[in-house]
């Protein structure tokens, strides 16, 4: 746990004047120049109704939580250019993982520089947020304008935030499980409604497969064919405001069912992603599917390659970076995950691609976050903590890793997924990423 | 000299508050630090507890008046850390000096001395504590230290105390009040005295969360409750406090965030004064920023506020129907659209220039989740529709009946009878073709190679299915796979396998392996005592480890009581314990053990015919006689019906030198008939002819052509197997259920004593004991692998469930969990379901839990697909359970709703459902039977069938009441 300090020039509000409201979305970032956070966006929302609708939306995924724990303000965070606005968020639970994207057609105005930045979301500006009509005019700022002088003089909106670290390792966490996913279905509005009346009642307990019987949607307790895994399905209730909006409604999910994302063509340029973990009690932070990337530490020059040649929202494409630094396809799809495990890169599903941005917290903080690749490298500290037993058929190599007064059975390399005798693996059968004996024997023979 | 803080230690130890006064008020600003550090040493030491010399209690030295003179002088003294800090609170018994007490003038007298910086801090952080009744100043102590200028007015802080000042009021002074009225005229005349500024006060009640939703007093001789609800508008009344000031303000909090009771308290206490409709109106504007809320709580106030304003010729309608948009996508809105709707269907005749915005709401409104809200919508747009005077154009009405079409496959049953013509008019709107559903006769398993289970490869795979095997969540499947790998590699495993064990070991026995050393481990895995909560299998697969982990050198199996009070194990899992038995037996023996007959050979749980055949040849081979437990446990999991496999297994049986048992299996594995009916007689008489005393399985081999027979004919009478034994299960299936229909689900006694032989599968659970509810602990964590013992004929087993979930299905959540399991376990493919399967499935499908109600359904379908439904079946079961009101209707009728119009062949099986279910019900209708009506009106719309004869007297009956005349007379048309 780390408390991080927000602090912003002036708080988000919703103002209305007789020539219509106006949205001032006051930015922070941590790892902002001495300057401050510079004003990315200054326009008109061109469907002022339809964006309301989606940061309410997003508003309640900020609030909400489904395991009993304290609740924090966390707010979203946003990254501005290429035309776009992205907003993403947590719910505090960190298994609900949400962005609103306003595109080119949703926006009138100028971007003013590019970047990511945290976003002041408070209860007035939110309330105001609902009581946005249809068709009226609403002006969007995101950052500062005019502050620079409020700020010399003192008026700074300092809130105290407890961010767990478990938030951030999320949203390097998510982008993971967005890149592997495939698309399943996609329903019209008509069904994504009758997406919502059929949502089971109450807090479901257990998986849910949503699948299509004939035409109509419908959430199934049990797996069939082409039915995709939907882990505490009352989260999707998140969406109720929005799905009868919605033009269409893709729902993506990774081949291993472990993660599920829905995605709303709410028309003229915005679109709302809404991912759920595998289950409630599974935050996104503790899924370590981006452990195995970050075995290998990556070259500094590349990170820097990387932050000089892109701006925030732009395309990742992956070959140009290749033919530019002369990198193995392989290569750069490792370059890849290791980048978006460091909250370089995002991932955008309906384009299937990355984009590039930069969260708004010190690259430091995110390489701290996994305990478990600590935990490895730690057992690698003692020559004798990790043996190796032999190695068998198709490069399979058993080792053995010591434990809590006990030593441990690790099978790792060929074809086959590796193993470990440990509770973790026995528990999760290596659905939340591998244990840290299996970290250790696939750094030492991996 | 003496210091002032040696003369601070006297005062505390030997005077008294009198004498410690007037040195406070002397104290020099130097000597302040050293007499507050003297103060909390000696309050350090004060209340330290040290137990007394009989040592039977304990004693903190500090007495009462000590510890006010520790709290007056902390008053003096204390710097803002250690007021605010744990602990500094008033030490008076009733928590403040009561105005007529001594300490009350030092207590006033100090603080106006030192005027202490923190004063406000630390009384909103009395206030701000949970039991702040007892904690924070009362309303007179803060006007007192207001009035002295010690602290300004805090207006969160006197708001508290304004509200806490009806659950302090003496309410003593009301005793002789005869009536309500005069008992609050007692109170308000003791607000009255000061009222001006207590008008301040409470006019806070609106700014912040307050007490005043809880506090109450009980007071007059009847001794009534009274809160500020009844108090305010008798205040108001009284002219103390303006009425429309408050109605105003009001509303204005309703508009915060203020949580869910706060809110609350502001709507009632709106309606508790009774606004005009002119007051409403002129605040028209107020209700309608109302509609923004989150909380549907106020929205729903604020619709019903606005219903009766809408006609009205001052109400301004334009933001409401701009907001009115985003309410109608809000799918936890409900009261309050119904109500909005109401209102909103009766402007169009007298405005028509509304009509067309009224009707785009309309259509946004039939996707509501609702089926009330879709129904209100539904009639409005056919109202409008079929205006005599049209209320739309053209043009309008066009795209209004292009939208219904848009909507219809949204559309419940009570919304669609409203717009049936313009939903006519909309040909995406199918009729299902004519299909029947008829179940299969036959059912046989897959015995393939695709099904084919692969045993496990090597040393490494068995290991780790040992974790999987040890986790709590049961299966079957890889259980078994495990103990066949047990035995199979039983002489292949490396030198020093245990310790690679011990991981697994530890985690099962953790915490009685906990500090041991490693030499005594083994001795403590098999010392360990069973029966501490995980009964049944997973204990025996535990006992199964340790011996493992141990070189097997001693049974451990045994150790595993399953008879254990308030636990009653259910009779298939003695059976285990003795296959289980012999698997250790097998270990135990230094030669290569042999397989378990009863290991599945295919997925889920089928034993191919030549598996089991060949395994038997190798017993022969090796001279070891079959384990009774384990072969009866074969015969009901092989798939005689697999003909081409079967046929191979019959040319086999020659080998087999064992007569009574090839005679069996040659019978039992013989050809299926052509005809459905028709069956092989059971040759019990080749049994005399057979059986040699003296060849083993000579005990067992009539209770193993009981189990053979009813395997393969579990529905069928065998009066040829009566010379066994006359026990429900044997000659006929059992089948438990009360014949009287009002008894609903109600199961006839028990078998008079246990059954003759404990291999008589299908006939254990005839012979237990009435007292249901405590088989249902040791149900929860076996029932998914007892579920694989019988997969030709679970019925006994069904039955047994039945019994056991509704006795204790309203007990917790363990009949909810066992119910899923048993549903779950009838999704793979199997034989047409049976009367028991049928009950348990409609006892599934009206159960009280959502998600069993939901896996019901999941089994519904699929077994229409698999064609193993037996619709009659499952409506008489149905019917029984309705009848008998073990169920409310409506959870039937949403689960008809989910499976609607999916396809012919559903549609079809859930006509024929209902066909049965309708003569079931009694002629005095139950409850909420028209939502049944109409899903039953429009499958036989959608199936084109006729009302049976049978269904037809109650719908006569039910034709006269009034609810239902127009859908029971609609059926009677479609009557035969």
């Amino acid at each position: 746990m780390s408390d991080l300090t927000y602090a912003y020039a002036q708080p988000s509000a919703l103002t209305h004047a007789p020539e219509g409201a106006a949205l001032q979305l006051a930015a922070y970032a941590e790892n902002a120049p001495a300057s401050g956070a510079a004003c990315f966006f200054q326009g008109r929302l061109r469907d002022s109704w339809l964006a309301a609708r989606g940061l309410t939306t997003l508003a309640k995924v900020v609030a909400s939580r489904f395991v009993p724990q304290s609740a924090a303000l966390r707010d979203p965070i946003v990254t501005a250019g290429a035309g776009l606005l992205r907003f993403e968020a947590f719910s505090s639970c960190n298994g609900v993982y949400a962005r609103l994207d306003l595109g080119p057609a949703a926006l009138e105005g100028e971007f003013l520089s590019s970047g990511t930045t945290n976003v002041d979301f408070n209860e007035p500006m939110v309330n105001a947020l609902s009581r946005v009509a249809r068709a009226e005019p609403v002006r969007l700022t995101v950052g500062q304008t005019e502050v620079t002088l409020e700020r010399a003089a003192g008026q700074v909106t300092e809130r105290k935030v407890t961010l767990p670290e478990r938030w951030i390792k999320g949203l390097t966490a998510v982008q993971g499980y967005l890149a592997l996913m495939e698309e399943k279905m996609t329903l019209t509005r008509v069904q994504a409604t009758q997406l919502v009346q059929s949502m089971p009642a109450g807090t479901a307990k257990g998986d849910f497969f949503l699948v299509l019987r004939g035409p109509r949607p419908s959430f199934a307790p049990v797996a069939s064919a082409g039915a995709v895994r939907v882990g505490g399905v009352h989260r999707l209730r998140l969406l109720d405001g929005l799905l009868p909006l919605c033009e269409s409604l893709r729902v993506f999910a990774t081949p291993d069912g472990q993660a599920s994302a829905f995605v709303l063509a709410l028309g003229g340029g915005h679109e709302f992603v809404l991912t759920l973990s595998a289950a409630v009690n599974r935050g996104f932070s503790g899924e370590g599917n981006q452990l195995d990337t970050l075995l290998e530490d990556l070259p500094a020059e590349w990170l820097a390659g990387a932050n000089n040649l892109f701006r925030g929202n732009e395309t990742f494409n992956p070959t140009l970076f290749a033919m530019a630094h002369d990198l193995a396809p392989g290569t750069v799809d490792r370059l890849c995950a290791s980048l978006s495990a460091m909250g370089l890169l995002g991932f955008d599903l309906a384009e299937n691609h990355y984009f590039y941005r930069r969260l708004p917290f010190k690259t430091d903080r995110i390489l701290k976050l996994n305990p478990r690749l600590k935990n490895a490298r730690a057992l690698l500290d003692s020559a004798d903590d990790v043996q190796l037993v032999g190695v068998g058929a198709g490069g399979r190599t058993e080792a053995r890793v010591r434990g809590t007064d006990v030593w441990h059975t690790v099978l790792v390399g060929g074809p086959e997924p590796a193993r470990c005798t440990c509770q973790w693996f026995t528990s999760n059968q290596g659905q939340r990423g591998p244990c840290k004996h299996i970290l250790a024997a696939q750094l030492r023979f991996g | 000299m003496t210091t002032a803080s040696e003369t601070f230690e006297h005062l505390i130890r030997h005077q008294s508050l009198a004498e410690l006064g007037p040195f406070l008020l002397q104290l020099a600003p130097a000597d302040i630090v050293p007499v507050r550090q003297k103060l909390l040493r000696l309050k350090a030491e004060l209340t330290e507890a040290y137990q007394a010399p009989d040592q039977t209690s304990w004693i903190v030295p500090i007495t009462l008046a000590q510890s006010e003179m520790l709290y007056v002088a902390g008053l003096a003294t204390y710097s803002r850390k250690e007021a605010l800090g744990r602990g500094f609170e008033s030490q008076w018994a009733d928590k403040w000096p009561p105005a007529a007490a001594a300490g009350q003038s030092a207590f006033l007298t100090v603080l106006a001395h030192a005027r202490p910086p923190w004063l406000t801090d630390w009384l909103v952080g009395l206030a701000r504590q949970a039991d702040w009744e007892q904690r924070s100043a009362p309303y007179w102590l803060l006007h007192e230290l207001l009035d002295r200028g010690l602290i300004p007015h805090e207006p969160w802080l006197f708001a508290q105390a304004a509200a806490h000042l009806l659950t302090t009021y003496n309410a003593q002074d009301t005793d002789e009040a005869e009536d309500r009225e005069s008992c609050a005229h007692y109170f308000l005349q003791s607000l009255r005295a000061d009222f001006p500024r207590l008008r301040r006060d409470l006019l806070l009640f609106f700014d912040y969360e307050t007490p005043a939703q809880a506090a109450y007093f009980y007071g007059g001789k009847n001794g009534e409750t009274f809160t500020w609800l009844t108090l305010l508008p008798a205040l108001v009344e009284s002219g103390h406090l303006e009425r429309a000031d408050l109605l105003t303000r009001c509303l204005l909090a309703l508009r915060r965030d203020f949580r869910r009771p706060f809110l609350i308290w502001f709507k009632e206490l709106f309606l508790a004064l009774k606004p005009t409709l002119a007051e409403r109106l002129a605040r028209q504007a107020e209700l309608t920023e109302l509609l923004a809320q989150t909380q549907a709580t106020v929205v729903n106030f604020a619709l019903g506020q606005l219903k009766d304003l809408l006609p009205e010729p001052g109400f301004s309608l334009a933001p409401l129907l701009l907001v009115a948009d985003s309410l109608l996508v809000r799918p936890d809105l409900k009261t309050g659209l119904r109500t909005l709707l109401a209102g909103l269907v009766k402007l169009p005749p007298q405005h028509p220039a509304h009509a067309p915005a009224v009707a785009r709401l309309l259509a946004t409104a039939l996707a509501h989740p609702d089926a009330a809200v879709q129904e209100r919508a539904a009639k409005g747009l056919a109202a409008l529709l079929s205006a005599q005077k049209p209320l739309l154009a053209a043009a309008e009405i066009a795209a209004l009946t292009a939208t219904i079409g848009q909507q219809a496959e949204l559309l419940g049953a009570a919304a669609r009878p409203a717009l049936a013509p313009w939903l006519a008019a909309n040909s995406g709107v199918s009729i299902t073709a004519t299909v029947t559903y008829q179940a299969n006769a036959q059912f046989v398993p897959d015995i393939s190679a695709a099904t084919a289970i692969a045993p496990v490869a090597g040393w490494h795979e068995l290991l780790f299915l040992t974790g999987q095997v040890l986790k709590q969540d049961d299966d079957p499947a890889a259980t078994e796979r495990w103990l066949d790998g047990l035995l199979r590699l039983r002489g292949q495993l490396p030198a020093g396998y245990a310790a690679q064990l011990l991981p697994y070991v530890q985690q099962v026995f953790g915490w009685v392996l906990k500090d041991k050393p490693a030499a005594e481990v083994p001795a403590t895995v098999l010392g360990y005592a069973y029966g501490r909560g995980e009964n049944g299998r997973a204990e025996m697969l535990q006992a199964l480890l340790a011996g493992w982990f141990t070189g097997f050198q001693q049974p451990t199996l045994a150790n595993v009581s399953l008879l254990q009070r308030y636990q009653l194990p259910d009779p298939l899992l003695l059976l285990e314990q003795q296959r289980l038995g012999w698997v250790e037996t097998q270990l135990g023996r230094a030669s290569a053990p042999l397989p378990l007959l009863s290991t599945p050979s295919h997925a889920p749980h089928w034993l191919a015919p030549t598996a089991l055949v060949e395994k038997l040849l190798a017993y022969q081979h090796h001279g070891v006689p079959p384990c009774p437990a384990d072969l009866v446990l074969a015969l009901a999991r092989t798939a005689w019906q697999a003909t081409p496999d079967a046929a191979l297994a019959r040319t086999a049986l020659a080998a087999l030198q064992h007569p009574g048992l090839r005679a069996l299996l040659t019978w039992f594995l013989a050809p299926a008939e052509a005809a459905a009916a028709s069956r092989h007689p059971v040759p019990l008489g080749q049994l005399a002819a057979t059986a040699s005393p003296g060849l083993p399985l000579a005990d067992a081999l009539p209770w193993l052509w009981a189990v053979a027979a009813r395997t393969r004919y579990p529905e069928a009478n065998l009066p040829e197997l009566a010379p066994l034994a006359d026990y429900p299960g044997v000659t006929a299936p059992w089948c438990p259920l009360s014949t009287q229909a009002d008894d609903g689900l109600r199961l006839g006694p028990a078998a008079a004593g246990p059954p003759p032989s404990p291999l008589l599968l299908y006939s254990l659970h005839a012979g237990l004991l009435d007292d249901r509810r405590y088989y249902l602990w040791m149900l929860k964590p076996n029932l998914p692998f007892l579920l694989t013992l019988l997969p030709q004929c679970p019925t006994s087993l069904h039955w047994h469930l039945i019994g056991t979930i509704c006795h204790t299905g309203d007990v917790g959540s363990e009949g909810r969990d066992v119910m899923q399991q048993a549903l779950r376990a009838l999704l793979p493919a199997s034989a047409r379901f049976s009367e028991a399967t049928s009950t348990l499935l409609a006892v599934g499908l009206t159960h009280y839990a959502p998600i069993c109600r939901a896996l019901a359904l999941e089994v519904l379908l699929t077994a229409v697909a698999q064609r193993r439904l037996a619709p009659a079946m499952l409506g008489y079961a149905l019917g029984r359970i309705l009848a008998a009101g073990l169920a409310p209707i409506l959870r039937l009728t949403e689960q008809l709703a989910a499976g609607r119009a999916l396809d012919a062949l559903t549609d079809d099986a859930l006509r024929q459902t209902l066909d049965a279910l309708l003569p079931e019900l009694p002629a005095a209708p139950p409850r909420n039977l028209r939502p049944l009506l109409d899903a039953y009106a429009d499958l036989l719309a959608r199936t084109r069938r006729p009302v049976p004869p049978a269904a037809q007297p109650n719908l006569l009956a039910w034709q006269q009441v009034a609810s239902l005349k127009a859908g029971a007379k609609a059926l009677l048309a479609l009557a035969d």
